[in-house]
């Protein structure tokens, strides 16, 4: 893992253009993903995920990204 | 910890006015907190290259033992994916250390867009150290001439 300076250190913003998602706009988004790249919902996308059914996917680099928005849909 | 994401935020701001969504916020989880521009959508970049980026994070908020240091941010996954302007995958820096992953480490993807025929290069992970977001933006700037936002963009993205 890498570390990051202490926030202390750190300059503060200027132009601070940054959206604090509550947990429904979350899902939104990462549904909004899900249906963009495979047309399933974001809850359909997780289980065809951990059930491995998208292993073979022939967008391999698709399915990586949504998997790694999945924490936008369950934090 | 609200001055990482705004960091992040500014070293965006160099190079497109999305906004950066967080899902997660500040407190201290095992849980990975997440944020992209551009409400996870590629987002076009100015310059004659036209090319696009598509970027999100990982990271993770820990307590230590030190008083003087009591939080620390750790960058614990990324996807930072340039694309052409018919979306095509050009280079995409990756590391995302899930389970269903079967390469865990920092890796490079060369797709389509980046017109490299062999197919061993295409379908390969190759192996890369860790890639900090304001290196793949330097990148953009410096070689893909992609056009700064900021006149500072020099000194935020060092």
């Amino acid at each position: 893992m890498k570390s990051i300076p202490e926030p202390d250190e750190m300059p503060q913003s200027t132009n601070p253009k940054v959206r604090f998602l509550t947990p429904e706009q979350g899902k939104a988004l990462f549904d909004r993903q899900a249906r963009k790249h495979f047309g399933i919902s974001g809850e359909e996308f997780i289980r065809a995920y951990e059930a491995g059914k998208l292993i073979d996917h022939p967008s391999q680099s698709d399915v990586e990204y949504v998997a790694f928005l999945i924490p936008f849909a369950t934090f | 910890m609200q001055a990482y994401v705004d960091l992040v935020q500014q070293q965006f701001a160099c190079v497109t006015s999305a906004v950066v969504d967080v899902a997660g916020g500040y407190h201290v989880s095992d849980q990975p907190h997440i944020l992209s521009a551009a409400n996870g959508d590629e987002f076009s970049l100015r310059g004659s290259a036209r090319v696009m980026l598509r970027a999100a994070q990982w990271y993770e908020i820990t307590t230590t033992a030190l008083p003087s240091r009591r939080f620390i941010v750790e960058l614990t996954g990324y996807f930072y994916t340039l694309l052409d302007h018919n979306l095509r995958e050009m280079v995409a820096f990756h590391w995302h250390p899930t389970a269903n992953s079967h390469v865990r480490t920092p890796h490079l993807h060369l797709g389509p867009g980046s017109q490299v025929g062999r197919a061993e290069l295409q379908r390969s992970h190759l192996p890369t150290g860790f890639v900090e977001l304001q290196q793949v933006l330097r990148l953009l700037i410096e070689e893909f001439d992609v056009t700064p936002l900021r006149d500072d963009w020099g000194a935020i993205l060092r």
